[in-house]
């Protein structure tokens, strides 16, 4: 730490950072009056509590969300896919449920599918020698 | 280096200006703002422009755009009157809100910036200190990265402390330690190689 102010003190040492420019206090001045002058901005939420148009939208709205939260029906469709259309939703299960092309084969996973029943030996037709006869 | 690790570590720190300096005339000088006197913005004026606009210098390298911090500071300053009254530690957060309207001009500066090593950092006062000097300083301050200046500046012409310096510039305190010690220790070999 020493080292640290010895070198701060050779380099830094009798120096001071600059003046501002002098003609800059009136510009300042001017701009920070004229922000005094004007009144604060407010945010949303002040804005909000002191309109009264504004209470009363923001009231009404806040009661609509609630009677529609209670009173939309919700158990219309008992599959747990609500809002989708009949027509899709047909058309969904058609393709969850595809038919099985061949029911001995599970289905594959990452790899080769196993097969379901074991493999038959190939039988190849012996062939026998024929004597002429 | 132990002055370093008590302050990390929570210990009181051996100097503060930034905390401690007057506050309750801080305070006082934020309410007479806060009243809208402009008197009160004079007075903050006098106290606190050759600080910031010498903050925003080391940060953004050049006048002109210093100029522009200086002035948005006190308009922000004004625009946030409510507040003033909440505020603890005033010199620090004018410090906190020096520095980022630093960071946000030199981020979307459009005018090209002279080269830093022109940028006067560092001036001698009159009859006292030497103009060779302070170009000296400048050109070698120049030469480090802008964190590691603001390190410098908050720490040796501000006397803030290492946490105070973090949050000022809204890093951890012991990354603005660190950044103060990278920043001498490079001075010195700037110094060895340019003496």
């Amino acid at each position: 730490m020493n080292d640290d102010r010895e070198t701060l003190a050779r380099l830094l040492g009798g120096l001071v950072p600059p003046e501002p420019p002098g003609e800059l206090h009136g510009e300042v001045m001017r701009a920070a009056s004229a922000a005094l002058a004007r009144e604060a901005p407010r945010d949303l939420w002040t804005r909000i509590w002191e309109s009264r148009s504004l209470r009363v939208a923001w009231a009404t709205g806040v009661l609509l969300l609630l009677l529609a939260n209670a009173l939309v029906p919700r158990a219309t469709s008992p599959s747990g896919m609500r809002g989708t259309a009949p027509a899709a939703g047909d058309e969904l299960d058609s393709i969850a449920h595809l038919p099985r092309i061949d029911l001995d084969t599970l289905p594959a996973i990452g790899g080769a599918a196993p097969s379901a029943v074991e493999p038959r030996p190939v039988q190849l037709p012996l062939k026998t020698k024929e004597s002429p006869s | 280096m132990d002055v370093v690790v008590e302050e990390i570590s929570g210990a009181p720190a051996e100097r503060s200006r930034a905390a401690g300096e007057s506050a309750e005339a801080w305070r006082a000088m934020f309410g007479r703002v806060a009243a809208g006197e402009q008197a009160g913005l004079e007075a903050l004026y006098r106290a606190m422009a050759r600080r910031i606009f010498g903050l925003a210098l080391w940060r953004t390298g050049s006048v002109e755009d210093a100029r522009d911090v200086v002035q948005e500071v006190f308009v922000r300053v004004a625009e946030s009157r409510d507040r003033l009254a909440r505020v603890t530690s005033p010199l620090p957060w004018l410090l906190a809100m020096a520095h980022h309207v630093a960071v946000d001009v030199a981020r979307r500066r459009r005018r090209p910036s002279t080269p830093l090593e022109a940028v006067p950092h560092l001036v001698a006062p009159e009859r006292e200190g030497d103009p060779v000097d302070a170009a000296r300083a400048s050109r070698l301050l120049a030469a480090l990265p802008a964190a590691q200046r603001d390190a410098i500046y908050l720490r040796h012409y501000e006397e803030c402390t290492f946490a105070q310096i973090g949050a000022i510039t809204g890093v951890p305190t012991f990354t603005a330690a660190s950044r103060y010690r990278l920043g001498i220790a490079r001075l010195r070999r700037l110094m060895e190689v340019e003496p």
